[in-house]
């Protein structure tokens, strides 16, 4: 975890297809942040186990600096359909927001979060329309 | 004779035997030598990728000769993609080439999970059955005619919707096996979409 960066997200349960909302809240009064040329927020699912490990990465929020004087960026993206949150005995998901702030000649403040995607429940409406 | 489910074989006959006869010709070759050249070692080594090929043919020719007693044999699903919860139904159209007696027809929902891993040489594929539920299927005794027959089988919330990436897969498939009387099991195989979508 970061000092320098802190991730919010409004729920830590996201179905399938949804909106990922939340935002990075950047502290103030910090040089970094006057030098920082973009900030980054990722959702990254992990699937690993047994099988040679692989990414899928969903770009939610991409801004160009400086963000001096900003106190916090939101950000909300639609998440894909899957692969949905898994632990299985070889097969394993995990799914993180991971946001990081491109500073140059600097080590780049970042800042994971995990939350997991669920299956989407099947609203009433479409109940009856099949 | 229709095997094609929705535009693509399902399980095809054709794997197997062509797989299998690369093995078994393979095991040739060493037979040969080792006859030409009197090697134990040779003839032995030619003997096991013989064996193998030739059990992997047979499954093959097993599949093709049970599909041989049918004009039409296609198991093919009423949507493209199901709900966790809900109930996935399929046609099942049967048309023997002549009477055929069914023993026993039975239909099988499985949910695997796949990880395939790889490094240098090294590959391997581990599988885990997930889930797995068989029913029996009511069939008429004696096949004569042609038979369309809708199936329903339910799939469970619990299972993981289908996903495949490059190393990693979540996959359920249905499968109808029919067994008949003095001929091989005709078995239809069908791989369902699940949407990550709770009915």
């Amino acid at each position: 975890m970061s000092e320098l960066l802190e991730l919010q997200l409004d729920a830590d349960v996201v179905e399938a297809g949804e909106h990922l909302r939340g935002r990075v809240r950047l502290p103030l009064d910090d040089g970094k942040l006057e030098k920082a040329k973009a900030l980054v927020v990722k959702a990254v699912a992990r699937v690993h186990g047994s099988g040679t490990p692989e990414t899928v990465e969903v770009l939610l929020h991409q801004a160009e600096g400086p963000f001096h004087g900003q106190a916090s960026v939101a950000f909300e993206h639609r998440l894909p359909e899957g692969p949905v949150t898994w632990a299985g005995r070889y097969v394993k998901v995990d799914w993180t927001v991971q946001a990081s702030l491109e500073v140059p000649w600097a080590v780049d403040p970042k800042v994971e979060l995990p939350f997991r995607l669920v299956p989407r429940k099947w609203r009433e409406d479409e109940r009856q329309t099949g | 004779m229709a095997f094609l489910i929705n535009g693509r074989p399902s399980k095809s006959p054709m794997a197997p035997l062509l797989f299998g006869g690369v093995f078994a010709v393979a095991g040739l070759v060493p037979l040969f030598l080792a006859l030409t050249q009197g090697s134990g070692a040779l003839a032995l080594f030619g003997l096991v990728f013989l064996g193998v090929g030739g059990a992997i043919m047979a499954q093959g020719i097993r599949q093709l000769v049970s599909r041989l007693a049918f004009r039409e044999a296609e198991l093919q699903p009423l949507r493209e993609t199901w709900k966790l919860g809900s109930k996935a139904r399929f046609k099942l159209q049967l048309e023997p080439k002549r009477p055929l007696q069914v023993v026993k027809a039975t239909v099988r929902l499985a949910t695997l999970e796949y990880a395939y891993y790889s490094a240098g040489s090294d590959s391997r594929t581990y599988t885990e059955t997930l889930h797995q539920w068989d029913g029996e299927l009511s069939l008429p005794a004696s096949l004569d005619r042609r038979l369309e027959q809708e199936l329903e089988v339910e799939i469970p919330r619990t299972i993981p919707p289908t996903w495949t990436g490059r190393h990693n897969r979540f996959e359920t498939t249905v499968e109808v096996k029919v067994q008949i009387d003095q001929w091989p099991d005709l078995s239809l195989t069908q791989t369902l979409r699940v949407a990550p979508e709770e009915a």
